[in-house]
């Protein structure tokens, strides 16, 4: 079959099917192949390769490949299931199908979860907390006193881990967030839901009229 | 505020910049932080709003900022929170509706320079 799109004779590695992805996913046919317009924006960013790399990615998000933050770096990880040091377009519209805004809560729960137990332990602990806030510090340039920083984990802690025990699970999150909603508006993008009307894309074998929806 | 909160106003987080910077859009929301007391703060805007012809409504440490002129895309309307990162560190959210005229960045730089 080959790719859905193909400038001459340019063609995109680990090509997957957008009527799959759109079936793994709550993204429609053409809202995918929306997204693949995105995606070959920034992909070809930095090389062409049909690719998002890290500085591709930096790019895209700060406007500047250089630019290296914790948060950014846990978002491409994340995106980077395989961990193979780059996102391809499976990985992008699967990670991103997280953050659309019918996507479950379960799904942005549990992202987040992950997100922020840094080393992965299936704990978020008071450490890394720490870490992230004094990155988040470091990146806005507040300047707080390590009492006050001790104090918005002892006042964070006290909210979230419910058995005290200096780490919160993945009960305690999905509790924590439940009751505080705002801390997931990270994990919607409303932009997703016009997608199709912001990267129209001129596809000429579009699966579109093959799918019964 | 918790951590969390504060966490969640990372650049890093908000991926709406992977949509924004292909459509060609303005920020729809920028934060600084401030020293000043909060009354402080919104009198601030307040000051800075008005002249530019903003009609100010506010509740507490909340606002509503609406141009009185019409511009291409309507009125411009931006509302702006004031959170207590902690005592005496204030940051400033200030954030603008989808279709929004693009004086938004301009009014931005007023408020942090006031």
């Amino acid at each position: 079959m080959g790719c859905f799109h193909s400038k001459g004779s340019k063609q995109y590695p680990v090509f997957e099917d957008p009527v799959a992805l759109a079936s793994q996913t709550t993204f429609s046919v053409s809202e995918v192949e929306a997204l693949f317009e995105l995606y070959k924006s920034i992909s070809s960013s930095v090389i062409d390769d049909g690719l998002i790399n890290k500085e591709e990615f930096q790019l895209a998000i700060f406007k500047n490949g250089k630019k290296e933050n914790l948060f950014a770096n846990r978002i491409f990880d994340m995106f980077d299931v395989k961990r193979k040091g780059f996102i391809d377009f499976g990985d992008f519209v699967r990670s991103l199908s997280v953050f659309h805004p019918n996507a479950p809560a379960e799904e942005k729960i549990d992202f987040s979860f992950k997100l922020y137990d840094l080393d992965s332990t299936g704990f978020i602990e008071r450490q890394e907390v720490k870490q992230m806030l004094l990155a988040l510090l470091w990146e806005s340039e507040m300047k707080l006193t390590d009492e006050t920083i001790e104090i918005i984990l002892d006042k964070t802690f006290s909210e979230a881990d419910t058995n005290q025990d200096g780490k919160i699970d993945k009960i305690d999150w999905q509790t924590y967030v439940t009751r505080n909603p705002s801390l997931l508006k990270v994990m919607t993008l409303p932009y997703l839901r016009d997608i199709t009307t912001t990267f129209p894309s001129f596809v000429f074998n579009s699966k579109v009229d093959e799918v019964a929806t | 505020m918790n951590a969390f909160e504060l966490i969640s106003t990372s650049q890093g987080l908000n991926l709406s910049t992977l949509f924004e910077k292909q459509m060609g859009l303005v920020k729809k929301e920028t934060r600084f932080t401030s020293k000043f007391p909060a009354k402080e703060i919104v009198s601030k805007i307040e000051e800075a709003a008005m002249p530019l012809g903003f009609n100010v409504k506010k509740n507490k440490y909340k606002m509503k900022l609406q141009g009185e002129k019409t511009g291409r895309k309507g009125q411009l309307s931006i509302a702006t929170e004031i959170f207590e990162v902690a005592p005496s560190l204030f940051m400033v959210e200030l954030r603008r509706p989808r279709e929004t005229p693009s004086n938004f960045t301009s009014f931005t730089r007023t408020s942090q320079l006031g």
